[in-house]
């Protein structure tokens, strides 16, 4: 029970938790339900004209994921931006790993579960009232998501960048004591915007005519303008870039969390 | 048990403590004095590890406070003046936190809410901020941690409140208890407290044992206008002067708090020099 990590100390920190913010859970959770029925209503079922599309339910729940997730993300630890609050949160016998876990449980794994059974729940719906709607309206019609092409293809793909995202929100709550969710937005759009500028620039530079894109960690330049099957290669070779590939892609959330994790040890109130 | 060795401390670039230190042992009952902005909330929460001293050594029950390890955190207890509680009952209150206190007690929790007249149904957003801080305090004592700090108790009970808690925290000391209390309302605490610990200008000024003051000082009505003169801090009132004088006679006498706190702010070298 006295170490860092003990998971009866976590499973007690879980059930204290929920006691205490019960009543929040349940209330956001019937507004998410609410809010997601009003939207999928208002722009899929009303305004998805009659020959409706799976796909655009699906981005409409990518695009509710990543608003709502974020801002439930930003608001992670705003009990430290309070000082009242902070002392409380701070100076319970629990550890800060603990701490970490109890909020990645409830703001990223219990909200993504609640978010999506929500949009299930609300899909479904929709979707028993379109094909009501397809029986009776022979003109109408319904085209199911195609999960091996386009947007299904990257789909997985988009859900993993958004719990990156949240991750990073999470941080922004920890780094900022107020408006974390405004912050860190303004935060990450200067920081993305600077690295995009930095790397069009540096590639304009070193590529005048402009014949180069990127093919994943891979360099394309092409120098036979009437065919693209031929070009120069710049790349970093099989081992490395499959390395560096997958650093990229997996290794945000943990190192996002691992700084959390830092800044909570380093707060003081 | 704390062992506080050259710490410094400050807010942004405004120093608070320029190399203090301090002991404090088990089986006393602790009273932090100082003007506003001396840093006595400050120095509980560097003991609690909520603050981390900037230079020097600080050492808790064998811990480094701002290390907050959960062995640290579950022997320390802190009652801030400005605190926060949960929308929740007490009994919700109690099934939250007290599995996190090893030593915590229901049967005392129940006695102290019992002593401060707290029903133990309520909810905790239907209290006044009198009630909630009793109860504050009623969940740290029944915690039965080794440490247990309390910045500014008094500030916001009643009088009959303040009667309760006095009688509370005099049922509680133990010789494995060290308590630690930072208040500007010395009257409330003047049959409790065991030992007095003075800080200004970022240091100790006074620390001193209540039987070493009563030793050294005598505090007395005096109409002797030589004696008035003698004195190391005078009062004047209808009823004659208040005067505090060293006791060299060792006659036995009633100590006052507040009146040996303006002795010292006003007359700081004759006061210590009565204790060399």
């Amino acid at each position: 029970m006295n170490s860092n990590f003990s998971f009866e100390r976590l499973f007690g920190l879980i059930r204290k938790q929920w006691i205490e913010n019960s009543r929040f859970y349940l209330l956001g959770s019937l507004a998410l339900f609410g809010l997601m029925a009003i939207c999928m209503i208002i722009f899929w079922v009303l305004m998805d004209g009659d020959n409706y599309s799976e796909s655009f339910a699906y981005n409409l729940y990518i695009i509710g994921l990543i608003l709502t997730g974020t801002i439930y993300g930003s608001i992670s630890f705003s009990i430290l931006g309070s000082k009242e609050k902070g002392q409380y949160w701070l100076s319970f016998p629990a550890s800060h790993s603990e701490k970490l876990v109890t909020s990645i449980f409830y703001n990223v794994i219990l909200f993504f579960i609640v978010y999506t059974l929500s949009f299930l729940v609300v899909k479904w719906g929709c979707q028993t009232y379109i094909e009501s709607y397809i029986r009776t309206h022979k003109w109408a019609s319904i085209r199911p998501m195609n999960w091996e092409d386009g947007f299904g293809e990257v789909f997985y793909y988009i859900i993993w960048g958004y719990f990156c995202l949240q991750a990073l929100f999470m941080l922004g709550s920890v780094y900022f004591r107020q408006y974390a969710f405004i912050k860190t937005a303004i935060f990450v759009s200067i920081i993305a915007g600077i690295l995009t500028f930095f790397i069009a620039k540096i590639s304009m530079n070193m590529f005048q005519g402009h014949g180069f894109f990127w093919n994943g960690l891979e360099l394309r330049e092409h120098h036979v303008p009437d065919n693209y099957g031929i070009y120069k290669s710049y790349s970093l070779g099989t081992t490395l870039s499959k390395v560096l590939g997958y650093l990229l892609t997996y290794c945000w959330i943990p190192v996002f969390w691992l700084v959390t994790w830092y800044r909570l040890k380093e707060k003081e109130l | 048990m704390i062992s506080i060795q050259n710490i410094h401390f400050k807010y942004g670039g405004k120093p608070v403590f320029k190399g203090l230190s301090l002991d404090l042992q088990p089986g006393h009952i602790y009273g932090l004095l100082g003007k506003n902005g001396t840093g006595k909330s400050t120095l509980l929460r560097l003991i609690s590890g909520l603050l981390f001293p900037k230079e020097g050594k600080l050492n808790v029950l064998g811990f480094e406070p701002g290390k907050r390890s959960p062995a640290f955190l579950q022997q320390v207890f802190l009652v801030p003046e400005e605190f926060y509680l949960p929308n929740i009952s007490i009994g919700q209150f109690i099934q939250a936190n007290a599995g996190f206190y090893p030593n915590f007690s229901r049967e005392q929790f129940r006695q102290y809410l019992l002593e401060f007249s707290i029903p133990e149904g309520q909810h905790l957003q239907e209290m006044s901020y009198g009630q909630k801080k009793k109860l504050l305090i009623s969940f740290g004592l029944a915690c039965n941690t080794p440490i247990l700090l309390m910045d500014e108790p008094t500030n916001g009970l009643d009088i009959v409140s303040k009667s309760q808690f006095r009688k509370v925290m005099a049922g509680s000391v133990s010789n494995e208890k060290c308590i630690l209390i930072s208040t500007h309302q010395v009257k409330d605490l003047e049959n409790l407290i065991d030992r007095i610990t003075i800080i200004d200008e970022g240091g100790i000024l006074f620390d001193q044992t209540i039987g070493r003051i009563t030793d050294r000082l005598h505090f007395k009505i005096s109409f002797d206008s030589e004696e008035v003169r003698a004195a190391l801090y005078k009062e004047t009132s209808l009823k004659g002067s208040a005067i505090i004088l060293i006791n060299e006679a060792g006659e036995e006498g009633r100590l006052d708090l507040e009146m040996l706190y303006k002795a010292i702010i006003t007359n700081k070298e004759a006061v210590q020099r009565a204790f060399k």
